[in-house]
């Protein structure tokens, strides 16, 4: 009976655990469709991590601009993106095809935990 | 996004991503569906933003260019007897040898963001991947697209 109780307060805790904010830059050819694309997928999977994201979408040629009047916590491309920039950044076009989500959101994921945004 | 037959090339035996999206973009050309602005427009983004993408078997490329280049929305299907090397998307990795090249011209991004949904399905189908770089009609790539894009 032990065990019960023990599985419903961690499901009450996981709960209440308030979702970590996020703010992600993701960076396409035309910063409309590929961008939206990996925009929606981060979203969920992180969603799931207990992040809330905030996702905006630019084109490679939009990326300063975006870098220098917002704040955010990485940035997740599927065009080259020109510049050097002190946030992680990630090729996100495994996201993209699939035949590297699973990487991806670990990689990112990992990146988080050095920051201490997440505890795992 | 529907499948016109009369934008299906087999075999095509082409050296370079220049030349296979300069001959796909004529059947577009003959039918109205493009600008005279979109080849240009489409090789140029090609180098900027490059569209190869490697599967687990067969690499393809997806070069487009932006909405104000097309009068419609189309897609031209160039399936390779060589491949023909393009830049992976994201400009990182080894060039992709692709087999099959999905031109698209786009007039409505939301059309697009479905059609791309169904291409990378299709990439992660393998045997679907070799069912089409295999066909040997126009009429069984269009039937086998239509099935991916239904799904």
């Amino acid at each position: 009976m032990f065990f019960k109780r023990d599985k419903k307060e961690k499901a009450a805790k996981v709960k209440k655990a308030p979702m970590v904010p996020l703010s992600v830059l993701t960076v396409c050819g035309s910063g409309t469709v590929t961008s939206t694309m990996i925009g929606e997928k981060i979203k969920t999977q992180l969603g799931e991590k207990g992040f809330l994201v905030k996702i905006t979408e630019v084109n490679s040629g939009g990326v300063e601009t975006a870098m220098s009047t917002g704040k955010f916590d990485f940035i997740a491309f599927t065009s080259p993106v020109p510049g050097n920039y002190d946030i992680p950044i990630f090729d996100a076009v495994g996201l993209l095809t699939g035949l590297s989500e699973e990487k991806f959101i670990e990689d990112v994921l990992k990146s988080l935990t050095d920051l201490g945004k997440y505890q795992g | 996004m529907k499948i016109d037959k009369d934008l299906i090339q087999l075999g095509l035996e082409i050296e370079t991503s220049d030349e296979v999206i300069r001959k796909l973009a004529g059947m577009m050309e003959s039918k109205g569906i493009i600008k005279n602005t979109y080849i240009q427009a489409v090789t140029e983004r090609e180098k900027v933003s490059p569209t190869g993408l490697a599967s687990k078997t067969i690499g393809v490329a997806i070069p487009h260019a932006s909405k104000e280049h097309a009068n419609e929305s189309a897609v031209a299907i160039g399936i390779c007897e060589k491949p023909i090397k393009f830049q992976h998307m994201g400009g990182v990795g080894p060039e992709v040898d692709a087999e099959i090249v999905f031109l698209m011209a786009i007039d409505d991004p939301k059309g697009h963001l479905s059609f791309l949904k169904s291409v990378m399905g299709i990439l992660q189908d393998g045997d679907l991947l070799a069912q089409i770089r295999n066909s040997s009609s126009k009429d069984e790539v269009k039937q086998l697209m239509e099935v991916a894009l239904e799904g």
